[in-house]
């Protein structure tokens, strides 16, 4: 179980910051262990071998630290002031304006859906008007997940690559979705309103 | 009317989160059924619209974490249909 640390904050939020990653999160929070959890990965590309620290330390020391091509922050949940997921941009190409996105939420509690839709328009707001993104891509093995970004965020769908992926005991297809800059503002970030945790109860 | 409108309601609950209607009641929500997480509500969301034939926006779909909330959201653009 993760303990309760101090995060520096980097976007602050409502229920939930997104906060600054380092080494103490790696060795102090479950931040590895997230991706041995099989409901947690029932739908990504993951849980094909196990994590461990060891492992978790690597991939932040080569793919985190120092990347300019991508942004990861952790998911901080500001009443219970616990580490609950972590959500990243990828891929950033400055020439194009694009990346792509990944998010998990770890721990079971905090899977609800307003604390992954706060952090992920958070961050696809922080793309657009700070890093100056155009497009953001995003793909799921779930059709629910991708029509639900299309209705909720103002995605389109740009496409499905048929079976793509080994998953659960079989071959999955992969969807495959992308956010235009003025689709997030019209179709979506102004109508996502994310309720505080005291109202949701 | 109201009761069969309950009742459609509480049977697309019953399928997305493996519960018997009977333990559906007024105080149902995100908080007390364990399916009841992110892929659950989207599932959720999903198959009222599929079932009612209506779509529901951004607001309220963040909104629609108790079964209270469902119930009145849906009576509202049963209203306004």
């Amino acid at each position: 179980m993760s303990e309760k640390m101090k995060f520096n904050v980097f976007i602050k939020g409502k229920n939930v910051d997104l906060v600054v990653l380092d080494e103490e999160a790696v060795e102090k929070t479950d931040w590895y262990n997230w991706f041995n959890d099989e409901e947690n990965t029932k739908y990504m590309k993951h849980h094909y071998y196990p994590n461990n620290r060891a492992k978790q330390l690597v991939f932040f020391k080569s793919e985190i630290e120092n990347n300019p091509k991508k942004l990861q922050v952790g998911i901080f949940h500001k009443k219970d002031k616990v580490l609950i997921g972590v959500i990243s941009l990828n891929d950033i190409d400055f020439l194009n304006r694009s990346c792509n996105t990944g998010a998990i939420i770890g721990v079971k509690k905090y899977r609800k859906i307003f604390c992954y839709l706060e952090a992920y328009t958070l961050l696809l707001k922080h793309a657009f008007e700070q890093l100056n993104m155009n497009k953001i891509s995003d793909g799921t093995l779930s059709k629910d997940v991708a029509d639900f970004l299309i209705k909720t965020v103002g995605f389109k769908m740009e496409g499905v690559r048929r079976k793509e992926y080994y998953k659960n005991g079989k071959y999955v297809d992969f969807y495959l979705i992308g956010l235009l800059k003025e689709e997030f503002y019209k179709g979506g970030y102004d109508n996502i309103k994310i309720p505080s945790d005291e109202v949701m109860g | 009317m109201e009761d069969e409108l309950e009742q459609k309601i509480k049977d697309v609950m019953k399928a997305v989160f493996e519960i018997s209607v009977g333990e559906i009641d007024e105080e149902s929500s995100i908080d007390n059924i364990d399916l009841w997480d992110s892929m659950g509500h989207i599932k959720l969301i999903l198959s009222i619209e599929k079932d009612f034939g209506i779509q529901f926006n951004g607001g309220e779909v963040v909104e629609m974490t108790n079964y209270r909330k469902i119930r009145e959201i849906i009576q509202d653009k049963n209203k306004s249909a």
